[in-house]
């Protein structure tokens, strides 16, 4: 069956599953071209794996970029600001 | 990035300091190809490398283990559908947090250094290849692959 439909997606010029998770990363930057964008808009709106997976592929990147949010602690900022003007001042 | 990188204060402070002692008595070496920052960055990262190599507190994953974690097809098709993770799961915040930032430090080396370049402090795909020295394609299949394993690794928490 599996085989059927991608020699039937390869025949209609439409990417496969594995094709559109090989490409996600410049899917989610937008950086693909946009005649592909189009194609790859198609496949993740219907496809019942690929749709879900990138909800949770930006969901992951969206977690990352906020578990992370740790401030500089006051006393790493305050001696590399010494140090750097005890190095400065010898120099 | 090197508190994040080393996730120890008083390392980040060391570390810190020695970036900034290399980069001054390095002046003469800084090419203005690149962005001030984007060297000082490089400096930065190697010396969290060698670090962390010395102190080796954690064994992170393998690239044999990031590779298990990648999704895997036949004839082009999903093996396994994806189950979508469970939005009450995600609800609870706080715990989410830990739960993201220890899967992180699970990651090998590689992998942890793009996803904190690219997604954490949200530098451009070309100015994280310049920091580490490979290339842009390097760059994004190594992000994508660290994406993915990071969400495989959550999949247990959140399905």
């Amino acid at each position: 069956m599996k085989r059927i439909l991608q020699i039937l997606l390869k025949f209609m010029g439409r990417p496969t599953c594995e094709e559109v998770n090989r490409f996600l990363a410049e899917y989610v930057e937008g950086t693909l071209p946009d005649d592909v964008r189009v194609k790859f808009d198609r496949h993740l709106s219907h496809c019942k794996c690929c749709g879900p997976f990138l909800d949770d592929y930006r969901s992951t990147i969206k977690f990352a970029n906020s578990s992370q949010d740790i401030a500089i602690p006051e006393k790493l900022a305050d001696s590399t600001i010494e140090f750097l003007r005890s190095h400065l001042k010898d120099a | 990035m090197i508190a994040r990188l080393v996730n120890d204060p008083e390392e980040a402070e060391s570390l810190m300091q020695e970036t900034f002692l290399q980069a001054f008595q390095r002046l003469d070496t800084f090419r203005r190809e690149a962005k001030f920052t984007t060297w000082l960055y490089a400096i930065g990262i190697n010396l969290a490398r060698a670090q962390r190599r010395k102190l080796q507190r954690m064994v992170p994953l393998s690239d044999e283990d990031v590779e298990r974690l990648q999704p895997t097809f036949s004839y082009g098709m999903f093996q396994e559908s994806p189950v979508a993770w469970d939005p009450h799961k995600l609800a609870v915040r706080k715990e989410r947090h830990t739960l993201v930032h220890d899967a992180i430090r699970k990651l090998p080396e590689d992998y942890r250094e793009v996803l904190t370049l690219r997604d954490i402090e949200e530098y451009g795909t070309e100015e994280v290849a310049k920091m580490l020295g490979i290339s842009s394609g390097a760059v994004r299949v190594r992000l994508h692959r660290a994406r993915q394993a990071l969400k495989k690794l959550l999949d247990t928490h959140f399905v």
